[in-house]
């Protein structure tokens, strides 16, 4: 499944394996890469203190539930902020530790690897790295508490049920095993039905086909406020993977009250603003399009283009950006050797598409791991293609039973691949179901079990381990796509009696272009400032200043040129700079 | 003029009052008989025929609140971008009910900095409740039912800015959040310059046989497009300012033009590259917040008005042709228009997409779509104003000028004069005052005012209204009686917009009983002989989704016991009110 990294990387992922481990906070009692908020300050903390030189640690906000989340700052040098950066944003979606395990693992593993190993260093000396490794602290430590279950919301209390009362009725753990799991309560009008070939997992009887159910299926929990309903006003508080404003889902339980209204999206979207040399992103989630690179499909503007006045928003990939996206995923898939299509969550108020459309970023999206071999569904870009997993009765804490989303021919066939790998690779993981006693359905039976929270986002740390090799690889070799601008060509002509026409040309020696296409829409990243400067010159012709469109990367150019007046042996010098693409000087002397 | 403090103003109070005549103490009364529609003896003089700094907003509604404790009070709701207090002047009748649970109406002015005199229309709104309320009744019944909240400006540091440093009549339209307007890295390095040091930033012109404009025939201080057979006079150079930044342009990045806080509200908030001036994300801006905070914490807020300049006009969304307001609510709101059209003559009732242009994070946008919330933008003065009809076509003259020339003898517009500019060398500079065009002339100004807050307080007199209308009691024997009660709605406006039931944005009504055990409780649906459906849950707490316009609605108990009992009706947006009942 995973290639192993050539014997130049090995030495330092022998390295980052003893480090690892240390100081970690345990879930299980063995090792892990999972960190939870305590554990995971002290590792920023401990990077900063072994590389003073390389790293920088801000706060970008504090979460509702008082945790900070950090930003670390990764780069040689005096000029980090003013030259092309990368950023990396993980675990905006609570549960799904392993982006913050991978974000840490790549940032440890560039760190240590700055001095001795001579493309680390070329690279940190030449481009900067923000990550965010935890934007939904208050989320991602639901699954280090007790009960541990998979939160997706921050700490803000929220009256969802508007009965007057905050978070008073959320999911509760009944059987006392430590974990939010599933609960199905025998009842003859209940359409759920154990699954056939794999009696653990339920699945939802065709009444078309004469199936009866006999189940009912809900996350684990009680009428706690006594309004006739279970789980109506949880814990929380707003998904910040659903607090962002392209596509917002106005409404949707957990999107909060408006498109960045949560401190932590806040947070990002004023780093994002306060940091113009970021060129490119990775975003660690749900979201992927590394797997699947995003198809520009025909507009909906309704007779005006997309992207304007009249025809509202985009709602796919710019097709100037398609090819891009394509190279980059095919680099992806080389580079870690992943195969498969990961469940993709639908988009929109996600972190990935807010950074591409709004921002006018390229980029990229991937869930770090998945259980091999998943078939690819039948719409990869469906909403609510996630309900399959939901309504097999085995996800965590997402209310009781998805009946939204249009299903696949057959869920059950992903379920049942899930469970086998999960009994082969990580056999806690399958809960068994449990008899409780329970007081909304007394006389009923009534089982609870299902499958540890988390478990198919976060794999246990052999897979981890080769996880964070695999993205690591992938974010150093993106770290150095990004563009970079260089002087060529640069000459004066003399036209006779102290005038001159000077010519040079711009080039982008990176592979990505100076701006994609949606951002020259979006108009940051800035474009390409150039300035001619020369002691008592005049320009006659050109201007002294000026600002470039995108010049598309390996190697492409254009071509500027100017006639000025002044004296022979005067040194011109030509500046060309970008915050994403870096700076570049050459002086030529009239002569 | 400046307000100072409350001793040492009296005297220039007085002073300047002799031509408005309100009575001043400091000096001997002058005998009058009052008009109408005015105060007999106002106990804070105001002069409205004027544009007050930020200071003197602060000033006008801490007197309100001294001189009339019990009907006002000045708060702020948080703190622009350059840390002005964002001013809140609360009007209700203190002594009667709790006006954070009154049906609420909410009204700010002047989001666009140059368009201030939403902020002069809000500040007499709260002058005029509280010294009319004494004098008539329907304003003292309004604020026993009611409660405004008034932020006279919503973007003082723009404010600050248009009546302080030199501008135009439309800059600046942002707020003075620094922006790289140009894409340069730098920040306000380019803005406009007042070459001729008059305080205004008007046009500059520069002589020019090929230019296409020629001096009008009928006033030298207006040029008109020549005919396109006639050779020009007139090169226009844009307005006052000096190419700083090197690049070519002039005035491209100053404050003026960076960002539009009108576009920066999260409803349907798009990018630069579908709306110009939407800023960096959803409420990226200062100001922005702290109104979705206030308007928020506030759902007894039912309706809301945001003033503008100018066009004459009385907006509602949608902004674009993407969103669609609820049928039940254009009912109402179209309703709300026409009366505004009756009260406001020569403005017309509008769609902001359909009838002016497409707006994408507009503020009435967000109150309606986010928060359910009827809320008008009154677009205010209009041309139709110089000469009360509406403004005729003439090649050689226009009606401001002409106005200019007839009652404000040529006061509002600079003549060109000569100036020596380092780039375009001899120019002439003149045009239009910052005070002109857009805000209103002194002497309308308090018409103006008045007839948009009257068209504001129909809205709040029809925002929902809650009562107990009556309560029937029916022994069943057995210790067992049914209580049932109709609620009614007395305004136009319903309880619960269409958008706001759709999208639960608010609590539902609750229609309570207290005074005995409750066996179960109903909310009958299609009365007179509808059909009683049950609420098990808490019945003593009826929830009812909405109650709409001018209607009721019938809830019923079945409870144990000899009572007395209490029906109380509480909603969100129509008030509370209860009644006793016993058998």
């Amino acid at each position: 499944m995973t290639r192993w990294p050539n014997t130049r990387t090995l030495a330092c992922w022998i390295a980052v394996g003893l480090l690892s481990p240390v100081g970690l906070h345990s879930q299980t009692g063995g090792s892990t890469p999972y960190r939870d908020h305590a554990a995971l300050l002290s590792a920023v903390d401990g990077l900063r203190r072994a590389h003073p030189r390389l790293i920088e640690v801000s706060t970008i906000a504090t979460s509702p539930g008082g945790r900070a989340v950090p930003a670390i700052r990764l780069g040689a040098g005096a000029t980090v902020d003013s030259r092309p950066a990368l950023l990396i944003v993980a675990n905006a979606h609570g549960p799904h530790l392993l982006g913050s395990a991978i974000a840490l693992g790549a940032l440890e593993h560039l760190a240590s690897g700055y001095g001795s190993d001579t493309a680390i260093t070329a690279l940190l000396d030449r481009t900067t790295l923000y990550v965010v490794p935890r934007l939904n602290p208050d989320a991602a430590e639901a699954l280090f508490g007790t009960p541990r279950w998979e939160r997706r919301t921050n700490g803000a209390p929220d009256d969802a049920d508007h009965d007057g009362a905050t978070d008073e009725d959320g999911p509760l753990d009944l059987n006392g095993d430590g974990f939010i799991t599933v609960m199905r309560i025998a009842d003859p009008a209940g359409e759920w039905r154990p699954d056939s070939l794999e009696p653990r997992l339920m699945r939802r009887a065709d009444a078309a086909k004469g199936e009866t159910g006999g189940w009912s299926v809900r996350t684990e929990s009680r009428d706690q406020d006594g309004d006739g309903v279970a789980l109506e006003d949880g814990p929380g508080g707003t998904d910040i993977n659903l607090n962002f404003p392209h596509d917002y889902p106005w409404f949707r339980a957990g999107a909060g009250l408006h498109p960045v209204s949560s401190p932590e999206a806040r947070g990002l979207a004023e780093f994002v603003v306060a940091h113009p040399n970021i060129a490119a992103a990775y975003v660690l989630g749900p979201q992927d399009n590394l797997m699947s690179p995003w198809k520009h499909r025909a507009g909906s503007g309704g007779g005006a283009p997309e992207g304007t006045s009249q025809g509202g928003p985009y709602t796919s990939v710019l097709s100037a950006d398609e090819a891009w996206f394509g190279e980059v995923s095919t680099r992806f898939k080389r580079i870690t050797g992943l195969t498969g299509t990961p469940p993709a969550e639908a988009l929109g108020g996600d972190v990935l598409t807010w950074l591409y459309y709004h921002m006018g970023r390229f980029a990229f999206g991937s869930r770090g791991w998945w259980i091999p071999d998943t078939p690819p569904p039948s719409d990869s870009t469906a909403r609510g293609a996630g309900a399959a997993r939901a309504a097999g009765g085995v996800g965590g804490a997402g209310g009781a039973g998805g009946a939204g989303g249009t299903p696949s021919p057959d869920p059950m066939i992903q379920e049942r691949k899930t469970v086998a790998w999960l009994d082969a690779h990580d056999p806690t993981a399958v809960l068994p179901k449990t008899p409780i006693q329970h007081p909304d359905f007394p006389g009923q039976l009534v089982e609870v079990g299902g499958m540890r929270p988390g478990a198919t986002l976060n794999p246990p740390a052999p897979f981890a381990d080769s996880a964070v090799t695999q993205h690591t690889r992938f974010i150093t070799e993106l770290a150095g796509m990004l563009p970079q601008v260089a002087w060529r060509d640069a000459r004066a002509e003399s036209l006779g009696r102290n005038a001159w026409r000077i010519t040079a040309q711009v080039a982008n020696t990176g592979f990505l272009p100076t701006r994609a296409a949606i951002g020259e829409r979006a108009r940051w990243p800035r474009q390409i400032k150039v300035s001619l400067t020369g002691n008592g010159l005049e320009v006659a012709g050109g201007r002294a200043i000026q600002l470039l469109g995108t010049i598309p990367g390996s190697g492409r150019s254009e071509e500027l040129s100017w006639v000025v007046t002044g004296a022979s042996g005067t040194t011109v010098t030509l500046r060309a700079e970008s915050p994403v693409a870096g700076t570049a000087v050459t002086t030529l002397t009239l002569r | 003029m400046r307000l100072h403090s409350l001793t040492g103003s009296w005297m220039t109070l007085g002073i300047v009052a002799l031509l408005a005549v309100p009575p001043v103490t400091a000096q001997q009364p002058l005998g009058n008989l009052a008009a109408v529609g005015a105060p007999k003896d106002p106990k804070v003089p105001v002069m409205w025929d004027r544009y007050y700094d930020h200071a003197a907003i602060g000033e006008i509604g801490r007197r309100l609140q001294e001189a009339h404790p019990n009907r006002c009070r000045l708060g702020s709701i948080g703190k622009s971008t350059e840390g002005r207090e964002l001013w809140l002047i609360t009007v209700s009748n203190f002594t009667v009910g709790d006006p954070d649970r009154k049906p609420a109406m909410y009204i700010d002015g002047n989001i666009h900095s140059n368009e201030i005199q939403g902020t002069e229309t809000s500040l007499y709104t709260a002058w005029y409740l509280c010294e009319m309320a004494d004098q008539v009744p329907a304003l003292d019944s309004l604020l026993n039912d009611r409660t405004f909240y008034i932020i006279p400006s919503i973007n003082p540091d723009g404010r600050e800015d248009f009546l302080k440093r030199p501008n135009s009549p439309h800059s600046p339209r942002a707020g003075m959040a620094p922006r790289d307007n140009d894409g340069d890295g730098l920040i306000d390095e380019d803005g406009f310059e007042d070459l001729n040091g008059d305080g205004h930033i008007t046009l500059m012109r520069r002589r020019n046989p090929n230019g296409r404009m020629i001096t009008s025939p009928e006033d030298p201080r207006l040029m008109v497009p020549a005919l396109p057979d006639q050779p020009g006079e007139w090169e226009i150079l844009g307005f006052e300012g000096i190419d700083r930044d090197g690049d070519g342009r002039v005035g491209e990045d100053g404050p003026a033009g960076s960002y539009d806080p009108n576009r920066n509200w999260p409803w349907r908030w798009m990018p630069q590259y579908v709306q110009g001036g939407a800023d960096l994300y959803p409420t990226s801006l200062a100001e922005t917040r702290a109104v979705i905070d206030f308007v928020t914490r506030h759902p007894n807020i039912a309706g809301a008005q945001t003033y503008h300049n100018f066009g004459g006009m009385i907006l509602r969304g949608p902004g674009m042709r993407q969103d669609e307001f609820r049928p039940a609510d254009v009912r109402v709101f179209d309703r709300l228009g026409e009366v505004g059209e009756t009260i406001l003559p020569g403005y017309k009732y509008m769609v902001v997409w359909k009838d002016l242009y497409t707006v994408w994070g507009g503020e009435l946008d967000w109150f309606y779509g986010a928060r359910g919330i009827l809320t008008f933008s009154n677009e205010l003065w209009t041309p139709f104003k110089y000469f009360e009809r509406p403004p005729e076509n003439n090649r050689y003259d226009s009606p401001e000028y002409a106005f200019d020339r007839l009652l404000l003898f040529g006061e509002a517009i600079v003549p060109w004069t000569r100036v020596q500019h380092p780039q375009f060398g001899e120019v002439e500079v003149g045009g239009v005052k910052k005070q002109y065009t857009r805000a209103v002339p002194g002497f309308l100004l308090q018409a103006e005012n008045h007839r948009n807050m009257a068209f504001t307080l129909y809205q709040a007199s029809q925002m929902p209204l809650v009562r107990v209308d009556s309560v029937a009691v029916r022994s069943l024997g057995q210790g067992l009686t049914e209580v049932t009660a109709m609620v009614g709605n007395k305004r136009l406006a319903p309880t619960h917009t269409q958008q706001d039931v759709e999208n639960k944005i608010s609590r539902p009504d609750w229609i309570s009983i207290t005074g005995g055990e409750v066996v179960a409780g109903f909310v009958v649906e299609g009365a007179p002989l509808g059909t009683a459906v049950e609420q098990k849950a808490r019945p003593e707490r009826l929830k009812v989704a909405n109650i709409p316009g001018m209607s009721s609605v019938t809830v019923r108990w079945v409870v144990r016991g000899n009572g007395p009992w209490t029906v109380t009706a509480d909603s969100p947006k129509g008030g509370m009110d209860s009644r006793p009942v016993r058998r």
